[in-house]
């Protein structure tokens, strides 16, 4: 899988003890009430912070401090207007600004890259030269000691803290930023900001199947329409729609891959058909099936699930002067392409269709040809 | 670390590690049609003792199924490469390849199939088999016509096999973070009239063990490669170690590159695609600042992928 990154809410729960620290803090949403906030904290000063993954949010007023429990709602109200939905509140720790060091470490093939600077807080980036590999002898004992391990058995990748305070034997991490190992980590991702709801349907199904099921809604108003298999096949297929300038009409990027069922193909089809029919352009559209010369992929088998989806909505997909281009290879591949074109043929879809011996490019300029 | 001239002269038996009839009915079909005597799958371990049935040509052959990694049930002369085909699920990668090794101190190499392999056991396996040939994880295998399937690297029908001519040896080496694009590549290569000299993917992970840096050095050695294609993606800094290659003079070979992902650009910050490093954290892993890097360096980069196949259709054919 990948990185994908964890609420500080959630980074503070599993990391503070490491510190010998108690977590005092307390996620909110905009249904929150003050009482709750109150009963937590008592009448202390707070500081409310969104928290969902979001960088730079002190540069961006995405932090407010000083704030009594009376006064949060109004203060996340705003902010949730702007469509942020999860926030954090902590009491405010205070502490002298010059005391605030910054300090990050991220897995790499080796172990671990370690940056610290003495200057941290929010103008780090300005202070970048002051950031060495070097640390205090009080902190690398406990970085090798306690914290790595903790890292390790929690299968995170990337942890940045800006700023740690330091006061008597405590080293005390203001602001968190993780990133967890997705293929091991048991602690929650945050979800990608406002999934639109075939986004939302498509990563229920990819959850449900060992198969990996992707995509992403880049531009329902666009005109070209991707079903792609392959991690690299259809990264280098969206390349070319941006190289030959159809950047602004591409609708979606996405995959299949790792053998999924004629079923799974089938759904993930018939969402992303029915975002595709609900795009409001009166002009012609065109849909990409294609991929690489696939391994072990079954092309016969997977496209049999495309068909099916395709064969629901194709009066629609008539209406609407939708043509689809495919270019495909691997197992099955001469009865997957006849079964393919055959049914386009039959239903009036068909742009174009390819094996092997055509490059896996092509689809893309007939694709630019079809609709300009 | 095995070089690959050093597999080309030996007699190379596999252990296969969970089962999945098609990818290891394909390296029997390769093995038969390379013309060899005896196919080079030496068992399957299923948790089970007994035999499984398989085709070598149209005659039906039983290979045998095993408990345990150990003990194995030939012994291995001088000539013999032992090597590992791990098929199991990304969790329990790590722990079974470990122990392979441990059985087996002296075999060569492994190609690890799965996803989800935690970066964490990747490290662990990076530290703990350097001397050892290991592809992956997530990776179809590694290919050297005539000689030797690791995985279905190539395709899984006799079809496949043919039609790629994966049997007959070239002088081209394909080295890519994809599996699908590592069979587009060879494709590529077929069509324009080349042959290989060996395919592999190192994966689309964070960490392959192989690293693509330690897989141009392989393609240095082996005399029988002329040139290197290579797919890579956006994410991480492995092509920054190519240059380093470069500039080092450790590489001289010919190269023509792709790097994927100008796409990235598109979004306001840049996605997850589908490989796991497939993703831009810093303006350096961006595909186009590694394009401009390894083109510095003195490597051919392609501008689109459509550039790529014009850009290896114009290479004179050193096949034959």
């Amino acid at each position: 899988m990948s990185r994908q990154k964890i609420s500080e809410f959630s980074a503070k729960t599993a990391l503070y003890p490491a510190f010998n620290l108690d977590f005092r803090g307390l996620a909110i949403t905009q249904d929150t009430s003050v009482s709750e906030i109150a009963k937590h904290f008592g009448d202390t000063n707070l500081v409310v912070k969104v928290d969902q993954g979001i960088k730079k949010r002190g540069k961006l007023g995405l932090v407010k401090i000083n704030l009594k429990p009376s006064e949060i709602p109004a203060t996340i109200a705003v902010w949730a207007k702007q469509g942020w939905s999860n926030f954090l509140v902590e009491p405010v720790y205070e502490h002298d600004s010059s005391s605030e060091h910054y300090l990050s470490l991220i897995r790499v093939r080796t172990g671990w890259q370690i940056n610290y600077s003495r200057s941290g807080g929010v103008d780090i980036e300005s202070n970048w030269e002051s950031i060495t590999t070097k640390l205090p002898t009080k902190l690398e004992t406990f970085l090798n000691n306690i914290l790595i391990p903790e890292l390790d058995s929690r299968h995170i990748s990337f942890l940045e803290m800006n700023p740690i305070v330091e006061r008597g034997d405590k080293i005390i991490p203001l602001d968190m930023a993780v990133e967890v190992d997705s293929a091991a980590s048991d602690l929650s991702i945050l979800p990608d900001r406002m999934l639109t709801k075939s986004e939302k349907e498509i990563a229920i199904l990819d959850n449900h199947t060992p198969a990996s099921l992707k995509f992403k809604l880049i531009n329902p108003a666009g005109r070209i329409w991707m079903l792609l298999s392959g991690g690299g096949a259809s990264l280098v297929l969206a390349d070319e729609v941006a190289d030959l300038d159809l950047g602004s009409e591409l609708a979606n990027y996405g995959e299949y891959s790792g053998a999924p069922s004629d079923d799974d193909v089938y759904a993930y089809t018939k969402i992303i058909l029915t975002q595709l029919l609900e795009s409001s352009s009166s002009k012609s559209k065109a849909i990409i099936i294609a991929g690489g010369v696939a391994n072990f992929t079954d092309v016969a088998k997977t496209f049999k699930g495309i068909i099916r989806a395709l064969s629901e909505k194709s009066q629609e997909l008539n209406s609407q002067n939708v043509k689809v281009f495919v270019r495909r290879g691997g197992p099955n591949e001469e009865r997957g392409l006849t079964l393919m074109q055959k049914f386009l043929n039959e239903k009036n879809l068909l742009g174009s269709i390819y094996g092997r011996s055509t490059p896996l490019t092509v689809v893309v300029s007939q694709v630019k040809e079809y609709l300009t | 670390m095995i070089k690959i001239s050093e597999i080309r002269k030996s007699d190379n038996k596999i252990v296969v590690l969970g089962n999945h009839e098609s990818i290891i009915q394909s390296i029997l079909d390769f093995d038969y049609l390379s013309g060899k005597k005896e196919g080079s799958i030496s068992s399957i371990v299923t948790g089970r003792r007994g035999f499984a049935k398989y085709f070598w040509g149209r005659k039906e052959i039983l290979v045998p199924t095993l408990a345990s990694l150990s003990p194995l049930p030939f012994s291995l002369g001088p000539d013999h490469k032992l090597w590992l085909l791990n098929l199991l699920s990304g969790r329990r990668t790590n722990s079974a390849t470990q122990e392979f090794f441990l059985n087996h101190p002296a075999a060569a190499g492994a190609a690890l199939f799965a996803e989800n392999v935690p970066e964490l056991h990747a490290q662990d396996l990076i530290k703990q088999l350097d001397s050892k040939l290991v592809v992956g994880p997530s990776s179809i295998g590694l290919l050297i016509p005539g000689y030797l399937k690791l995985g279905p690297i190539g395709g899984i029908t006799p079809d496949q096999i043919n039609d790629s001519h994966l049997t007959e040896a070239g002088s081209i080496a394909i080295l890519s973070a994809s599996g699908g694009m590592t069979n587009e590549l060879i494709n590529i290569a077929m069509t324009c009239g080349h042959r290989l000299s060996f395919a592999l993917s190192f994966g689309g992970d964070r960490f392959p063990i192989l690293s693509p840096r330690d897989a141009f050095i392989q393609a240095e050695q082996d005399p029988k490669t002329k040139i290197v294609l290579y797919y890579g993606e956006l994410g991480g800094d492995d092509e920054y170690e190519l240059v380093k290659l470069k500039s080092e003079g450790l590489f001289t070979k010919q190269v023509i590159a792709h790097v994927a992902g100008t796409v990235s650009s598109l979004f306001p910050e840049s996605p997850q695609f589908g490989h796991a490093k497939a993703k831009a954290d810093s303006s350096k892993s961006t595909a186009l600042a590694k394009r401009d890097a390894l083109r510095s360096a003195g490597f051919q980069v392609s501008n689109s992928f459509s550039e790529f196949i014009t850009l290896v259709s114009k290479l004179k054919s050193h096949y034959g």
